[in-house]
């Protein structure tokens, strides 16, 4: 089987653009969480979020955001890579997206222009016929993303565009090493972006009761593993990755920075938003990718935790991490860089990839913020607050999403490396 | 792998050569729910000249849509529990996946936990009493409009509107319980759920897949984004080739597939409809000339490696690209069905493509054993055509 590797990443948060930035940041331990400003919250439970304000101008709706920050992740990646980008990047995509549907702006120019009052969605379709809004339809087209930056880069072959709600990005990585393990293709560009955050988005969530309400708080807002955790505190973000063969990297005298080792995925039927109580299909998701990668557990020096801090995902990861390493468990550092960068939803699994590589290529492990008080029924590492030295060889990064979606990856350190 | 691909190596993603891969792919299971009703008989006679559901123009006017067959959709999923946390295009993939669980012979949740899904669906619908209400009250975005959401749209509405939810509810339901997948994008979507599981079952990465695509036509908001693109049908609409002809057709669809090796297939016993032995793909072609050009060449080189296959097209109504596939199907030295599987389906959206592989493998499971090629130019871009054959 064919070794995948990675040559280049790219990392957009709420800290900012760059790996470096956000390397510096996380290990610092910083938050990036803070009230929402860009647009109004009042008459919404939860009023604070990860948000990437300062990146882009703040009037562009959540799709051009998403597109926006997937082009500086993937530009930082290839830059990184070595490859050129000329518009003809020989390389194959693989991209996690969040579903984007039509915003309520649109939705009230549409209702504007039925001229009437009590308007429904029968105006809205009549409305919809004026060539006035033509420009509106390729934001309403989750492929349209995808083919830009098909065009832009010059990719062929055949786009993956993926949505399996948090574990997209996952998802993502997962697609693109089979692809290029099977020689369907030597090189893919992986990338996963989300700046979904909306009032539609925190008035949704926060119906499921899903959210952290701490709106007094913010930079201890998310505190996965935490007692006192009562939700998720929604971030943005995207990462891009480009993975290749090793043969064709070593050949074009590419730098490797990690090696793709393990992968898999378990769907849970159990329920559409809970996992399984005996985290039954996390502990076969974790096993598998360490099966996948040739690793007993005790090889894993980390685990980079889905930990979203929510009170539900925290304690059955706990559970399906105890179920996979047993005694091993408290001597393995596990922690959650969502306390610090919030839930990036799609975007969540390439960034703790990316975050999973500069790790190994620091040999740290950056910490989980706002543990003050830990759960007792959760009895973990979880390296609080402050950025630990470690030898990490291999690690194990989590990704779960609603719908019962459940992925891991074990990211290793190349050889070339030490 | 330094060069860029020029034209002719659009056919990377061609799989015709099965000595390099360690797998044939067998389709062992069908499930089709669509404006004929469910299954693959009536699918089959409408295929052979039997007839066809017609257009509807009543509900949305003037745009014209090929809506659901009254089908039972409730019959399997009986828990009122599960049939609540569902809109109407979830319920109609999981029935549609059920019927192709049960076609292929895995009708128990053990037999499914290892099955893989690759699903194609834009998911969403609109909570359309609670938007209306909120239209009703406000006409512009800020607090009041947080304050409204907050209180008049349902908790359960958020499940229906995550497009990997229906991957979730075939796994509540059936227990489906592999890798799960969800691709969204319009007809590539269909394309990539369809050419991803056929190639990791040939490489051996996977035994079997449940592969689906749904679209709910009668969704008001889905129906509004093509109005909006200029690209929906107006007025009463006959087939894609005729003149009254100005755009898509959407049709209520839910098309799935089973695949497996074939040597999973004879493992335990099950019959296999038809054999995937060919696969093509191509997003980078555009429009005209070379449009045409390049979709007679990705069918000339499925042909090749069979004798005389049928085509069956899924030409998607557009005036201009339905008249540039035909064109480029008429100069090929192949026999042409002369109905398309979207006379028959609507058009498809994500299910599309998976709409016309099904419909082809109707004809397989009602005994018609030739070689058949199942050709699409997407409706803005790209193009795919699978070369499928009897079992051996």
């Amino acid at each position: 089987m064919r070794d995948v590797v990675i040559t280049g990443l790219g990392i957009v948060t709420a800290f900012g653009r760059g790996a470096e930035v956000n390397a510096v940041a996380m290990h610092s331990g910083n938050s990036a969480v803070s009230a929402i400003t860009r647009f109004e919250t009042d008459g919404l439970s939860t009023r604070i979020a990860a948000s990437i304000d300062n990146l882009l101008p703040p009037d562009l709706l959540p799709v051009e955001m998403t597109e926006a920050i997937a082009v500086l992740a993937i530009e930082e990646a290839i830059a990184q890579s070595g490859l050129i980008d000329d518009g003809n990047l020989p390389a194959e995509l693989v991209i996690g997206l969040p579903p984007l549907q039509m915003g309520w702006s649109d939705r009230f120019n549409l209702a504007e222009a039925a001229k009437r009052r009590e308007v429904g969605y029968a105006d809205l379709l009549k409305s919809a016929a004026d060539p006035e809004f033509r420009r509106m339809h390729d934001r309403l087209r989750p492929g349209a993303i995808t083919e830009r930056l098909m065009a832009h880069y010059g990719i062929v072959g055949m786009p993956q565009t993926i949505t399996t709600a948090c574990s997209s990005g996952a998802t993502a990585v997962i697609m693109a090493t089979e692809a290029i393990r099977s020689g369907e293709t030597d090189r893919v560009i992986v990338v996963a972006s989300d700046a979904s955050l909306s009032p539609e988005m925190l008035a949704r969530f926060g119906k499921i009761s899903a959210l952290s309400t701490r709106n007094d708080d913010p930079g201890t807002a998310s505190r996965p593993f935490d007692a006192d955790r009562d939700g998720f505190v929604p971030g943005e973000g995207a990462a891009a990755l480009v993975l290749e063969t090793r043969s064709v990297a070593l050949h074009r005298r590419a730098s490797i920075m990690g090696v793709v080792e393990g992968i898999a995925e378990a769907a849970d039927g159990y329920h559409r938003l809970r996992h399984q109580p005996d985290a039954q299909r996390i502990v076969d998701v974790m096993q598998n990718a360490l099966t996948d990668a040739g690793l007993k557990p005790s090889d894993i020096s980390y685990l980079n935790a889905h930990g979203t801090s929510t009170p539900e995902n925290d304690r059955v990861e706990f559970l399906g991490c105890k179920a996979v390493f047993g005694e091993l468990l408290p001597q393995i550092p596990v922690s959650s860089i969502k306390s610090m960068i919030g839930h990036t939803l799609s975007a969540s699994g390439v960034i703790e990839v990316a975050a999973s590589v500069l790790m190994l290529r620091d040999q740290v492990v950056y910490p989980t913020i706002n543990v003050s008080k830990l759960d007792p029924d959760i009895q973990l590492d979880v390296v609080p607050d402050v950025a630990r030295p470690a030898q990490l060889q291999h690690v194990l990064s989590n990704s779960f999403g609603f719908g019962g979606q459940n992925s891991c990856i074990v990211i290793g350190r190349d050889r070339q490396q030490d | 792998m330094s060069q860029r691909k020029h034209p002719e190596n659009v056919f990377r993603n061609l799989w015709n050569d099965s000595s390099a891969f360690m797998h044939q792919v067998a389709v062992t299971g069908i499930g089709i729910l669509s404006c004929l009703g469910e299954g693959s008989t009536a699918h089959f006679e409408a295929l052979e000249g039997g007839p066809l559901a017609p257009p509807d123009v009543s509900q949305f006017p003037p745009y014209a849509i090929l809506p659901l067959a009254t089908v039972d959709l409730t019959e399997r999923v009986p828990k009122k529990s599960d049939q609540r946390q569902m809109e109407r295009w979830q319920l109609m993939g999981v029935h549609a996946a059920g019927c192709a669980l049960d076609d292929a012979g895995l009708n128990t949740a053990i037999q499914s936990k290892q099955v893989d899904m690759n699903l194609a669906t834009n998911g969403g619908g609109r909570e359309i009493d609670a938007d209306e209400a909120i239209l009703r009250e406000i006409s512009s975005v800020g607090s009041d409009l947080n304050a409204l959401m907050m209180r008049k749209m349902r908790p359960s509405y958020f499940l229906s509107q995550l497009p990997n939810m229906l991957a979730g509810n075939i796994a509540v339901v059936h227990g489906v319980g592999g890798a799960s997948r969800t691709f969204m994008g319009e007809e590539e979507a269909g394309v990539a759920a369809l050419s991803t599981a056929v190639k990791r079952i040939a490489h051996g990465q996977s035994d079997i897949i449940l592969v689906g695509g749904v679209q709910d036509a009668e969704c008001v908001d889905r129906l509004i984004g093509m109005v909006i693109g200029g690209i929906a049908q107006s007025g009463p609409a006959s087939r894609v080739a005729n003149a009254d002809r100005n755009g898509l057709l959407p049709g209520s669809l839910a098309s799935f597939l089973v695949l497996e090796s074939v040597a999973h297939a004879r493992a335990r016993n099950a019959s296999i409809h038809a054999i995937i032995s060919g696969l093509a793909t191509d997003w980078s072609a555009s429009e005209g000339e070379c449009l045409q050009a390049s979709y007679s060449k990705l069918i000339q080189r499925l042909s090749e490696s069979c004798s005389a296959p049928r085509i069956l097209s899924a030409a998607c109504g557009l005036p201009a690209r339905t008249r540039a596939e035909f064109d480029a199907l008429a100069g090929l030295e192949l026999p042409v069905s002369d109905i398309t599987s979207t006379d028959i389906l609507g058009h498809g959206m994500e299910a599309h493509f998976l709409g016309l592989i099904t419909t082809a493998i109707c004809k397989f499971r009602h005994g018609d054993a030739s070689n058949m090629i199942a050709a699409m130019v997407g409706h803005r871009a790209g193009i795919a055509a699978a070369l499928l054959g009897p079992a051996e």
